[in-house]
């Protein structure tokens, strides 16, 4: 089993398993459409904190089948989220968020998968004020557009 | 006096009770009349509910005093925006003239009109002028801005103009198209702000995030507009999301069902042919017309809702003591009764369906199957609120279902429910939309609105059919008119076209009346229907 | 990393963008762009992203934006200032259109330096930059990934058009920017090449095989573009190919017919046919298989089929079998192209079936039957065996030989006196293999003349007729004892069987039945005999076996003379009655004479030293037994002794003279009432057995005459109860649909004769059978 190098933005190298790396289908294409020259890839937009949370799930989703399709029946338990994913995913917003923007760019589609379902789980259930706080948010509504939007909106309740 | 329509309406419609008792009345929970037997296992003719007056049925049940909008009202009230608990969080009785007044609008929006009816006169009879402290207390927006501080503004929103408010709304969230998210402001100043990593995500995996909320729960992406102009502008125009909404079937159509899915006991009927569906998964679907958008063929197409419960509250007026008087008189005591019914659908095609006196707050959160199954064993009272529904219960916990809830239960009848079909009947004559006549010879759901309910009947020689049609709540002209109308959601409104009970010893019909029978309204209930 | 990594260009530096596609795609081999695939991934994520920096307190400024975006060409200022307000997915938008307009301009640069190359160099061209350009969009799409992900994805979502996947994008924009400017021209390059390799040139196919394979990829379902259609490739390759493959052939062959022969054109164009099938697998797509074959065979045959046609029977003539078997294989691709071949080969045959049995025929009316049907088998066998080998044993072809055949079988010159005279001489020929003495010696050889006899037979129409004679010389042949073997009657029975059906057949099988039947009754008889009779009556006892023969089954007439026969025979037989009626009591026997035999010795002859001996039938033993007793005897001695008629007596006598048993006085007078006889004690010959049964003339020819009189009668009983049994089964019918019914049901037999059968119906409605009612109804009655 061969392994690759992977280059974090701050320059730190990190000796991957092939296959594990090929969870990313960035990384996957790249090798394929340049063979593997045994030099080093860059990843100038990942950190090292970041690539190595990353390179972990990878890890352990190595093995995983690839996903069929994008399509919603695998959605439709959206909120599922395999346990050992949910402990992945307890670390602060910030880097939760980097995983995401990680997986994001280096198209794991599983990964970006659970991360946005993650944040999706924090979302449920919470007013719009809650939501704000959740996540930091300033309101950049007058209170004239809020009533508007409310309004416009109010069919969505689903009351 | 003057600008108190809203009293004006509650007086006329006092007095037209009061008419209305004059007349001999002898209408109690309804009885079937049996009818000729028909040939075929379908009720015999339309019934007369369906013969009733669209603009009747359509109109709010007790006055021009919209209910709806009453309880949208009184919604706003409340911190909790969505699913209404059902507990008894009001426990204080009403002491001031505007409570008895708050209270008395609230029961109103339920439907008691009996409890309503004495808030009120306690209301009116501590504060002639109570209708206008209420009007200062809640409506004043409506006509004054609150001074209220206002949010300051963000980084990029330019200063609002008054005249900013006749700005269409599309228009206006059209508007929101790029403002990036905006950061919280520092709690003390000069320091640096809280962190706001969702700040720097870019739109593709909002977007992601954001299917993921919708389909989980719609309501949840309505509120998410609600929280900044870019995730307002993402709301609106992400049509790709409300496709998936639509076509998934926790919320969306892959949910209804066009023929039954089950059996009165909800046992899976199984069939070789695929089900029809309206947008399909594995097929390039269309935009149904005259629609523009699939938020819209979400809002519009009629819908069943899992999330909570439809309940129709019935008021009638029962003679008191004097009833031997032919002619009753001003002081001559009533009684007016007060029952409901209600109705919880299941995605599996499955519904259940009660008709009892007790109150929403006493029963709506224990209806399911299984508690009405549990209700009915005699000696089991150790019950769970409710497999399903269980994550959701309030204290986390799992609590023993009230027995007043468990007597109520015990009357739920099983049964299974089907929507008309979307697509054209072969006869174009019995399309939907169309104002229904005296004919009898009509295919029973001729309106795509329509639902048909099977029940359990009182005893397993009767099955009750209930032929139901979905209505959207009425918005005022008033209302209509402003730049920003509401909005509210569609199809939460079953009225009734028939209900009869089919013997099936005998193979025969019988009706029953609908004299005093209301429409269903949708009422969310916390929980229900997320898993 | 060794190599140098190029610098990452600023995110927002439209540049970077640019230089993404200019460098993938002026590289020609796609590991030189090792060092910028990562990059320019990253550029393009960047990009796509960069709503980031906006978020994150940069701003969005309107002077930074229009340089991210500084248009590279003719960008119009409203574009421009459009992307102020474009929100943050519109960066997908903006640069899939800045894709789009890159790969415009480097396709518009490939088309001016297409305009400096010309044919087989324009090929190789376009070919080159086909190659680059779809490696290099396999790069650039993987590049773009991001944007094939997030922005195209959501936009085919929702439904747009005109917005496809990376790769796509190129092909659609090659095929709009390039492809519609000198596809035409490529096309000439490609036909001229191909009509080079037409006329014998060498040239390099595989040009040819990848610009097919372009042409293939530009095909995009509009709806789907995930899927490809061949559209592209049949409208701008396939269309001007087979054009061009037209004027060509169309050329060829005008030119070719003019100098050669049509049996040199035939070989030229199944050759040419060949050839541009095989092109197909060479290097043209499968889709044109069927085009390209309809238009070579529609310019190369349909167009000359009436010439070809036209050689046909000259071919047949000569018997040119090869040339006939292409001219089969010519037209029979084309539709209809055969027809006319069938009539030109039915009337063909039926013309050599008459002129062999002409030939026949011209010696005179004695032909021995072999002769005859030798004769119809070797045509019918020429012309079977041209229809197997030139045209596949086609049935349509067979249909022809078969109508040929029955028609030269049934009506030809020996037929024109009689029309069962086929039939008949068949069956003497069948009965000329099976009697004892022909002279087929093999058992095998015997067989398969046999089944050539069934295939002259299957042509047969009077098949009723075939059988009476068939039957009747059978019946000699068992009687006497005269079949060559009894396997092969069986055999030939069972053919007869399988092609007419077991009724057919019935009577010949009780006749062998009969045989044996026979035979196990003359072992009981003997039995009997051992049994019942005594020494002396045995002595006096002539030794003989008997045959019983059902009237019904045989095809055999009671005696036409009275017979006295002579006393020893008189009471063998009637010893044999006697055993035979205890046994079968109400039978009635009719002793058949003229089919009895037997042999006699002539102890008279001093001479011999073994003493002759003479087989005669019962009649000349009748007469010669009478010489026991007196050496000379008078015509009326004798016929008042046999009580024989003179047309049996004196053939007979004739026989005995000429064979000098006994000799005439007067010297050589014929058998006459004058005449009288004398025993022959000089009686001479070589043989110890002498054979006097010999068949007399006249009677062959009686026996013929009867026989066809009595298929006459056969036939109208066979007609009324074809009647009968259809009317008792329909009841009711009209007149006409009656006379059909009944041809339907006997034609096996016979081909009918409408007013017969008419006759027939009157007959039965006189014997009120069926009777006439209203509006031309015939009912039955019951």
């Amino acid at each position: 089993m061969s392994a690759i190098t992977l280059t974090s933005s701050d320059g730190i190298e990190m000796s991957v398993d092939r296959t594990t790396a090929e969870r990313s289908v960035l990384i996957k294409n790249m090798l394929d459409d340049l063979g593997d020259s045994g030099d080093a890839v860059p990843l100038p937009n990942v950190n090292e904190a970041v690539l190595k949370k990353v390179i972990e799930w990878c890890e352990h989703h190595k093995n995983d089948a690839p996903s069929a399709s994008d399509d919603d029946d695998n959605r439709r338990k959206t909120t599922d989220i395999d346990e050992w994913d949910q402990k992945f995913m307890q670390v602060d917003q910030e880097m939760l968020f980097e995983i995401i923007l990680a997986a994001n760019y280096l198209d794991i589609k599983a990964l970006l998968d659970v991360g946005c379902k993650t944040v999706a789980n924090m979302i449920k259930g919470k007013s719009p004020e809650e939501i704000r706080k959740t996540f930091n948010i300033q309101n950049d509504f007058t209170p004239e557009e809020e009533d508007q939007i409310r309004r416009e909106n109010e069919w969505a309740e689903d009351r | 006096m003057e600008d108190n329509a809203e009293l004006e309406s509650f007086r006329r419609q006092w007095r037209e009770e009061v008419t209305r008792r004059s007349r001999p009345k002898t209408s109690t929970p309804p009885a079937p009349t049996p009818t000729a037997p028909p040939l075929s296992r379908l009720p015999p003719t339309r019934h007369e509910a369906s013969h009733r007056n669209e603009v009747e049925e359509e109109g709010p049940p007790l006055a021009s005093f919209d209910p709806d909008e009453l309880a949208q009202q009184v919604g706003e009230l409340s911190v909790e925006p969505a699913a209404e608990d059902f507990s008894r969080r009001e426990a204080v009785e009403p002491t001031s003239a505007l409570e008895h007044f708050e209270r008395a609008v609230e029961k109103e929006a339920e439907g008691n009109l009996g409890d309503s009816l004495s808030h009120y006169r306690k209301a009116y009879r501590l504060d002639s002028a109570v209708d206008k402290s209420f009007r200062n207390k809640h409506y004043s927006h409506v006509w004054k801005r609150p001074n209220q501080p206002t949010p300051a503004p963000a980084a990029t929103a330019q200063p609002q103009p008054a005249a900013v408010e006749t700005v269409p709304t599309h228009e206006l969230i059209a508007s929101f198209a790029n403002i990036p998210i905006p950061q919280a402001e520092p709690l003390i100043e000069n320091t640096p702000p809280p962190p706001c990593p969702i700040a720097a995500v870019p739109s593709d995996v909002i977007v992601e995030i954001l299917r993921h909320v919708a389909l989980d729960d719609p309501s949840t992406f309505g509120r998410m507009a609600l929280v900044c102009k870019r995730l307002a502008y993402h709301f609106a125009y992400e049509q790709h999301i409300w496709k998936r909404v639509c076509q998934d079937s926790k919320f969306g159509f892959g949910g209804m069902h066009y023929d039954f899915a089950c059996d009165l006991l909800g046992l899976p009927i199984y069939t070789l042919g695929p089900r029809y569906t309206p947008f399909p998964k594995d097929k390039p679907v269309e935009i149904p017309q005259p629609l523009s958008s699939w938020s819209q063929v979400f809002q519009t197409l009629p819908r069943v809702r899992f999330t909570g419960v439809y309940i129709s509250t019935v008021n009638y007026t029962r003679p008191g003591a004097t009833a031997a008087y032919s002619n009753v008189s001003w002081n001559s005591p009533i009684h007016i009764v007060t029952y409901y019914r209600y109705l919880r659908f299941y995605p599996d095609g499955s519904v259940v369906s009660l008709l009892t006196s007790t109150e929403p707050v006493d029963v709506v959160p224990y209806i399911s199957k299984e508690n009405v199954m549990a209700a009915r064993t005699p000696g089991n009272r150790k019950h769970q609120r409710n497999a399903s529904d269980q994550g959701q219960s309030l204290s986390g916990a799992t609590e023993p279902v009230p027995a007043v809830a468990m007597a109520a239960l015990k009357h739920g009848l099983r049964g299974r429910w089907h929507l008309a079909c979307l697509v054209d009947t072969p006869e174009p004559s019995d399309l939907a939309w169309k104002p229904e006549s005296g004919s009898g010879e009509k295919p029973l759901l001729s309106d795509q609105r329509d639902i048909l309910i099977e029940t359990e009947g009182v005893d397993s020689r009767y099955v009750h059919t209930m032929h139901l049609s979905l209505r959207s709540p009425t918005i005022p002209k008033a209302a209509q008119a402003s730049p920003a109308p509401p909005n509210p959601p569609k199809n939460t409104k079953l009225v009734w076209k028939g209900f009869w009970s089919y013997n099936r010893m005998t193979d025969d019909w019988g009706e029953f009346g609908l004299r005093n029978d209301r429409a269903y309204v949708f009422r969310r209930v916390r929980g229900w229907g997320l898993e | 990393m060794s190599r140098a990594m190029p610098p990452v260009p600023h995110k927002d530096d439209l540049d970077s963008t640019t230089w993404v596609y200019t460098r993938v795609l002026d590289i020609r081999s796609p590991v030189d762009q090792n060092p910028a695939h990562h990059s320019n991934f990253r550029a393009v994520h960047n990009f796509c992203t960069s709503q980031k920096a906006v978020s994150s307190g940069q701003g969005l400024q309107q002077g930074q934006r229009g340089g991210v975006f500084s248009p590279p060409s003719n960008h119009s200022s409203a574009s421009r200032t459009g992307l102020t307000w474009r929100q943050a997915h519109l960066l997908g938008e903006e640069l899939y259109k800045l894709l789009g307009e890159y790969l415009s301009r480097h396709l518009s640069d490939v088309f001016d330096k297409s305009q400096t190359h010309t044919e087989e160099g324009l090929l190789g061209f376009y070919i080159r930059e086909w190659e680059r350009y779809t490696t290099a969009a396999k790069y650039v799409n993987h590049i773009f990934k991001y944007l094939n992900r997030h922005w195209v994805k959501r936009e085919i979502d929702e439904g747009k058009k005109n917005v496809y996947d990376v790769y796509t994008l190129h092909l659609v924009k090659w095929k709009n920017d390039f492809f519609e400017n000198v596809h035409a021209k490529v096309m000439d390059a490609v036909l001229s090449l191909i009509e080079k390799q037409r006329n014998g040139e060498t040239i390099e196919q595989s040009q040819i095989k990848s610009i097919v394979g372009s042409f293939v990829s530009l095909g995009l379902d509009e709806n789907d573009s995930s899927k490809s259609t061949l559209e592209v490739y049949r409208k701008y390759f396939q269309e001007p190919f087979i054009a061009a493959t037209e004027v060509y052939y169309e050329n060829e062959s005008r030119q070719f017919v003019a100098e050669n022969s049509v049996v040199e054109y035939m070989k030229k164009a199944e050759a040419r046919l060949d050839e541009e099938k095989a092109r197909v697998g060479l290097y043209l797509h499968n889709d044109v298989t069927k085009s390209l074959t309809d238009t070579c065979l529609a310019v190369l045959v349909t167009a000359h089929s009436t010439l070809l046609r036209d050689e046909f029977q000259v071919l047949l003539d000569n018997e040119r079998q090869e040339d006939l078997a292409r001219m089969y294989r010519l037209l029979s691709r084309i539709k209809d192209g055969l027809d006319p071949l069938r009539t030109t080969f039915e009337n063909h045959v039926r013309r050599a079936g008459l002129a062999a049995v002409e030939k026949v025929a011209s010696d005179g009316e004695n032909f021995e039957p072999k002769l005859y049907v030798d004769a119809l088998l070797q045509v019918h066998t020429r012309y079977q065996n041209l229809v197997d080998d030139a045209f596949n044993g086609e049935s349509e072809f067979v249909r022809s030989l078969d109508n040929a055949c029955r028609e030269f079988v049934n009506r030809n010159r020996i037929c024109k006196t009689s029309s069962s005279k086929s039939p008949e001489l068949l069956a003497k020929y069948a009965d000329s293999l099976l009697k004892k003495g022909s002279k087929s010696a093999e058992e095998s050889e015997l067989e398969e003349m046999l089944v050539q006899i069934m295939t002259v037979f299957k042509y047969i129409e009077d098949k009723d007729v075939f059988q009476k004679f068939y039957s009747k010389n059978l019946a000699k042949r068992l009687v006497h004892v005269s079949s060559v073997s009894d396997d092969a009657e069986t055999s030939m029975i069972s053919k007869l069987k399988e092609a007419c059906g077991f009724e057919y057949t019935n009577k010949l099988q009780r006749m062998f039945q009969d045989m044996q039947i026979s035979k196990d009754l003359n072992n009981n008889y003997k039995d009997w005999q051992d049994k019942v009779l005594d020494d002396d009556d045995r002595r006096r006892m002539a030794d003989a076996h008997f045959q019983i023969l059902g009237t019904g089954f045989w095809p055999l007439n009671a005696p036409t003379t009275p017979f006295l026969a002579p006393p020893e025979i008189v009471k063998t037989a009637e010893r044999f009655q006697s055993f035979y009626f205890d046994k079968h009591s109400g039978r009635k026997l009719t002793w058949l004479w003229q089919l009895c035999k037997g042999e006699i010795k002539a102890n008279y002859i001093k001479s011999a030293k073994v003493p002759y001996t003479f087989q005669v039938s019962t009649y000349q033993m009748g007469i010669l037994l009478l010489f026991n007793e007196t050496d000379t005897l008078s015509y009326s001695e004798i016929e008042k002794a046999t009580t024989l008629t003179s047309e049996i007596l004196d053939p007979n006598l004739s026989i005995l003279l000429k064979a000098k048993v006994l000799i005439a006085s007067p010297e050589n007078a014929k058998p006459e009432p004058s005449t009288s006889f004398t025993l022959n004690y000089n009686f001479k010959n070589k043989k110890v057995k002498v054979n006097l049964n010999i068949q007399i003339k006249s009677e062959q020819k009686v026996e013929a005459d009867d026989t066809h009189k009595t298929i006459e009668e056969d036939r109208k009983l066979l007609l009324q109860s074809a009647i009968v049994r259809i009317m008792k089964s329909r009841k009711k019918m009209k007149h006409v649909q009656l006379v059909q019914e009944v041809i339907q049901q006997v034609k096996s037999r016979f081909p009918p004769k409408i007013p017969d059968i008419k006759k027939n119906i009157e007959a039965l409605m006189e014997k009120d059978y069926i009777e006439r009612m209203d509006g031309d109804e015939i009912s039955y009655i019951a």
